[in-house]
């Protein structure tokens, strides 16, 4: 398989890009017990713009990497056959 | 610290952020997957090095080990197809190492590009799938939209309100899709498409 795709980077475009990345925790429905971790990562400094385009960003990453060990196991499952 | 650098630092937070968020959702939702990516080992990526894309700073950041090769050594770099192969913009590989890629792919591997990599690699080593439509972008950032939203595992992280933005370095290649059949974009931009002529911003095939 072949994947292209540009690298990211943000821009705060709207008033919901340029709140704090808290409100995002939101929008994830995160925990309250989780937020501490986050507020220590200093979350109140990033804007949701540059948290949601990196999360978007990390997600697709992510997401090829998980096809590729379905892809592996599935394959091993035809060969083992 | 002038502009750029802050943008870059910020974004470097920003991904740290985001990378616990989508362990924090997937802990949740889909546990089984979440093991599948942190099981990845240093030999299972490869990525080969760019002068204006930096793919490895995004997957430290992401806590996924890799190994690292200088475009030129790729012909001399044993593949298996149980690997990911990242390769950063300009992707500019002798053709020892564009035959040794295609070899890589055809035994099943994964090979993941950025930017004029389009040129440099796919068009080179994979020709008829897609190609670069002769129209660079200007530096901007641009709305984009995820097609794949029926993909399970894109499913159970991305949300209704996602509005997430897209970074043209200036230059970037526009992708234009020769076999429409056999590409499948999984995120596309109308405002790209608008300026350029051409919507596709992330795209797989075959």
């Amino acid at each position: 398989m072949i994947i292209y795709f540009y690298l990211q980077r943000s821009e705060t475009r709207t008033k919901r890009h340029q709140a704090s990345a808290e409100a995002y925790l939101d929008e994830k429905n995160i925990s309250p017990q989780l937020r501490e971790k986050y507020k220590q990562m200093k979350i109140d400094q990033s804007s949701l713009g540059e948290v949601e385009s990196a999360y978007i960003s990390a997600a697709m990453m992510n997401k090829i990497m998980y096809d590729k060990r379905q892809y592996m196991k599935r394959k091993k499952d035809k060969d083992g056959k | 610290m002038n502009d750029k650098k802050h943008k870059n630092g910020a974004m470097k937070d920003a991904y740290k952020i985001a990378q616990e968020l989508l362990k924090d959702r997937l802990k949740e939702v889909n546990p089984e997957a979440l093991e599948e990516i942190t099981s990845t080992d240093g030999a299972d990526v490869l990525v080969v090095q760019g002068t204006y894309d930096f793919i490895e700073q995004v997957l430290s950041l992401a806590g996924v080990p890799f190994k690292l090769v200088s475009p030129q050594s790729l012909s001399r770099t044993q593949l298996r197809p149980d690997q990911i192969v990242f390769i950063n913009c300009p992707g500019e590989v002798e053709p020892a190492g564009l035959r040794r890629l295609e070899r890589f792919v055809f035994s099943g591997g994964f090979l993941f590009t950025t930017d004029w990599a389009l040129k440099h690699v796919l068009e080179k080593a994979f020709p008829g799938y897609v190609k670069y439509n002769q129209k660079p972008t200007t530096d901007e950032v641009v709305r984009v939209e995820v097609l794949d939203v029926e993909d399970p595992f894109l499913k159970s992280i991305l949300g209704p309100n996602d509005d997430p933005q897209w970074w043209l370095e200036g230059s970037s290649y526009p992708i234009q899709i020769v076999d429409g059949a056999k590409v499948h974009v999984l995120v596309s931009s109308k405002e790209i498409k608008d300026k350029y002529g051409e919507s596709p911003v992330f795209v797989t095939f075959d």
